[in-house]
């Protein structure tokens, strides 16, 4: 009786998880197949070994499946690679006690790359499977990475349920920003801190870009460990063109719709993020100005990554790359912008 | 679309001509290991979508509970592909 249930339960999942054809074609027969099997077992022990065999047969089932198809299990495999992955990585860089740069790029980089590998299996138009697929990366990774401690038999159960929790909110928020940054809306329209949030992460990724050969290169980081640092100062400057530029940016776009002017503008805004960057590094505002006086070059060498993440930052905010030319302008009826 | 015949699909379509309709379990069965029921009824699928077997759920026995097991037979055009793919097999073996 509880093999019947068993199986309609499973029956019942797989048919509301799997594409129907996969369903019906490959599925529902395997399940048949063990429930034949399970009236014909005449002993407990061979009604165990029945069920034990059909399972292993619906597993391997659902990997060819899965492999064929786009569907769920496309999705959890990509999430596995990941975390397997981001893993290794994660105890490459402790063990290696490498710079702390570097370990943080290696927490971060679940959450980076399960929502690229998500939407390249088809799932870029399912927000919450991006955002569950990330964090779910993110929080193996780390279990499994030794990250959050949580076989570490040294520390008590409650401290490791409590690094757990301290730790869930945080990942979940970059998860759910590095969703947003790969999710494909199915009308085609971004909203507003859609777009803003993909402008600042644009931002971040461009002034990172440049910061390796620019400011990292010259001053002894080799390139490899430029390139493992990127997650981490991807993360640091788009914080950082969000609390300073992206704000302004903002109040803008109302007036500026040309993306071109919308990119010089924010270039021309650019020393608020150089200077709060200068200040993250333990300079005052007055040290910052001096620096500009007595090594204008310098200055402005070393902070061309971030007049070059506001330039991208101001082209993506622009509402010409929303794909919706209604905002602002409100003679555009309805129908009108629809049919646009 | 060219009807294409891989080995598995052919092993399938001999068991369904020399035995007549059988269930995906009884092929694993009598493949001698070649068939592997993880995998049967993927290769099946794809052979009727092909249009070389057909199936249908086989008749409910009084009392029966459970999902009904699929019993798969060869369609004519898949005995006809079956059949000139044993003709051009013998015809390269007879070449060589």
């Amino acid at each position: 009786m509880r093999r019947r249930s068993t199986s309609a339960w499973l029956h019942l999942q797989l048919k509301r998880w799997a594409n129907q054809r996969t369903f019906e074609e490959a599925i529902e027969p395997t399940i048949a197949d063990i429930e034949h099997e399970m009236r014909a077992a005449t002993t407990a022990w061979g009604r165990t070994a029945t069920w034990i065999r059909g399972c292993a047969a619906l597993v391997r089932v659902l990997f060819v499946c899965g492999l064929q198809s786009n569907g769920v299990l496309t999705h959890g495999a990509a999430v596995i690679l990941t975390v397997l992955v981001s893993a290794g990585l994660l105890r490459w860089a402790q063990a290696a006690h490498s710079d702390p740069k570097v370990l943080n790029s290696a927490r971060l980089l679940p959450m980076f790359i399960a929502p690229v590998l998500l939407r390249l299996v088809g799932a870029g138009s399912r927000y919450w499977r991006l955002a569950v697929g990330a964090f779910a990366a993110g929080l193996m990774a780390h279990t499994l990475g030794g990250g959050l401690g949580v076989f570490d038999s040294s520390i008590s159960v409650g401290v490791r349920v409590a690094r757990l929790a301290v730790w869930c909110p945080p990942l979940a928020l970059v998860s759910a920003a590095t969703a947003a940054t790969m999710w494909r809306p199915g009308s085609g329209r971004r909203s507003v801190p859609h777009q803003l949030l993909l402008a600042v992460f644009a931002g971040g990724l461009a002034a990172a870009l440049t910061f390796g050969p620019v400011v990292l290169w010259p001053h002894g980081t080799t390139p490899t460990e430029a390139t493992a640092m990127l997650p981490f100062y991807i993360s640091l400057f788009a914080l950082l063109f969000s609390v300073t530029l992206a704000p302004l940016m903002l109040i803008l776009r109302r007036w500026i719709r040309d993306r071109s002017n919308l990119g010089f503008a924010a270039s021309v805004l650019s020393p608020t993020v150089i200077c709060s960057s200068s200040y993250l590094d333990g300079n005052t505002l007055r040290e910052c100005l001096g620096m500009l006086r007595t090594d204008p070059w310098h200055f402005l060498l070393s902070g061309s990554p971030f007049v070059i993440g506001a330039v991208v930052l101001g082209w993506t905010l622009s509402a010409q790359m929303a794909g919706d030319d209604r905002e602002g302008s409100p003679e555009v009826s309805e129908p009108d912008a629809r049919g646009s | 679309m060219h009807p294409t015949l891989p080995a598995k699909e052919r092993l399938v379509l001999e068991l369904l001509v020399a035995h007549g309709p059988l269930f995906g379990l009884r092929l694993v069965q009598i493949s001698g290991g070649a068939l592997k029921r993880g995998t049967v009824y993927v290769t099946l699928g794809r052979m009727e979508r092909k249009a070389f077997i057909a199936s249908e759920p086989e008749p409910p026995a009084p009392g029966a509970i459970g999902l009904p097991r699929r019993i798969y037979r060869a369609t004519p055009f898949g005995e006809r592909v079956l059949g000139a793919w044993a003709a051009l097999a013998r015809e390269l073996a007879f070449e060589h």
